[in-house]
């Protein structure tokens, strides 16, 4: 028994798309299995890893968190819309420049978080980048060559000043 | 399972009708980060699905005479961008270190404090500001302080045809001074092993500790009697007695413990300059 769907437009990449939706279907499965749109990945379906991570009207969010019927009227970015004209974007063409993608799966998340982070933010710090991108897990690369491609990007961000050792949290804990 | 049925009513009087109508077995929809991940764990099964996102008073933040007023559709992500007043540090700061950037462009603060995880970030900021919930519902609208609105682990004292609409910070006296510190097992994306808000209102005279992670239920403490001289021991030890953390996969009994103490140390520390 097919369940009722619900009618949904939305603008994809600059492209209109109009369809339905079962009500519980996330805006992630409707991107890979009805948009078949699947650069973006699964990876852990809870919000906690960013393989999910599209732009929706601006905002990085995660796609598995979001149903299909909430994206009804947004603007919606996929990785596959960060290539323009055959050319790789900027931040794409760092990351291939900067050996920032290994198995891959973390980088549509990873583009889309530092993509947005660029817009809002032209000149990050470091400390602002690492913020951004905190959501996108990766198990490959241990971050250092995201960031540099990250960094390469932020016009006018001053020279790195070498490795950086994150204290825990931050801060060091002690009990003076 | 029958899949849930959706929708997206436009007035606060529409979405405590569908709550009526549909006695227990309809879940209210803000940001979704709790209940998208408590489907998909099949923790809850709603037959109907209640965005409230369509409601426009819904989405407002804004400073009224009763306070700082957060809508029930208003993104964490808003408050950072919009407050930067520094009586409201604390919650400020705890906004800014829940979970991660694009979660907090869907998870909502009434969200966070409705959904009443022991772990929930806003709460111990909230709970020292003195903020309360509204709640809207067949019987008309009422207000709770957040420290009694939570009564125990994911327990509110919303009714299931209630709404919580909005959650309300007291005007806060000038030159009050609030801070928040998270234990986390990392330094992205996790839970509160443990948290502490500190507050101290130079014209009520009160001095707040509120610690998160470590109770079922809010936990407040007042330390008004020691506002001329703060000691820290003595706040520590107050929280100490009223605190019963427990062994989980993030942290022991004792970790947690430990780190209260020192997270009101500095906490301490920071507010004396």
């Amino acid at each position: 028994m097919r369940e009722k769907e619900l009618p949904i437009k939305l603008v994809v990449n600059g492209v209109p798309w109009e369809g339905t939706a079962p009500a519980e279907m996330t805006l992630l499965r409707l991107l890979r299995e009805r948009i078949a749109l699947t650069g973006t990945k699964e990876g852990c379906g809870i919000g906690e890893c960013g393989a999910c991570t599209v732009i929706v009207d601006g905002r990085p969010v995660p796609s598995c968190l979001m149903l299909a019927v909430e994206a009804d009227g947004c603007q919606v970015r996929t990785v596959e819309g960060e290539v323009r004209d055959g050319e790789l974007s900027p931040l794409q063409q760092a990351f291939v420049e900067h050996h920032a993608v290994q198995c891959g799966y973390c980088t549509p998340g990873m583009l889309m978080s530092a993509q947005a982070l660029l817009e809002r933010n032209p000149h990050p710090s470091d400390e602002e980048i690492l913020e951004a991108i905190a959501g996108n897990l990766c198990r490959c690369t241990g971050y250092a060559a995201i960031v540099a491609a990250i960094r390469a990007c932020a016009d006018g961000a001053p020279p790195p000043t070498g490795a950086q050792r994150p204290e825990t949290n931050g801060e060091e804990v002690s009990r003076d | 399972m029958t899949a849930p049925q959706y929708e997206r009513p436009n007035t606060i009087d529409g979405v405590v009708s569908l709550l009526a109508e549909n006695s227990g077995d309809a879940a209210l929809l803000a940001g979704g980060t709790d209940l998208l991940a408590q489907m998909r764990s099949r923790l809850v099964r709603p037959g109907l699905l209640v965005d409230v996102k369509g409601v426009e008073e819904l989405r407002r933040l804004e400073q009224t005479d009763a306070g700082l007023s957060i809508g029930a559709a208003v993104i964490l992500n808003r408050i950072l961008e919009e407050q930067d007043r520094p009586e409201l540090a604390a919650l400020v700061q705890a906004v800014g270190e829940l979970a991660s950037y694009p979660i907090r462009n869907r998870a909502t603060l009434v969200g966070n404090v409705t959904n009443a995880s022991p772990c929930a970030d806003t709460v111990p900021p909230l709970c020292a500001m003195g903020a309360s919930v509204e709640l809207q519902g067949p019987r008309g609208s009422r207000r709770i302080p957040v420290v009694e609105y939570i009564t125990g682990n994911r327990e509110t004292r919303r009714a299931a045809d209630e709404v919580a609409t909005q959650v309300t910070v007291p005007p806060l006296s000038r030159g009050t001074w609030s801070g928040f510190r998270k234990r986390k097992r990392v330094r992205g994306h996790d839970l509160a092993l443990a948290s502490v808000a500190l507050l101290r209102d130079p014209e009520r005279r009160r001095l707040r500790l509120a610690v998160g992670s470590c109770t079922p239920q809010p936990c407040l403490v007042e330390l008004d009697d020691m506002y001329d001289r703060p000691d820290v021991d003595e706040a520590n030890r107050r929280v100490q007695d009223g605190i019963h953390p427990i062994d989980d996969v993030r942290a022991s009994i004792e970790y947690r413990r430990d780190m209260v103490e020192v997270m009101i140390r500095r906490l301490f520390v920071e507010m004396r300059g």
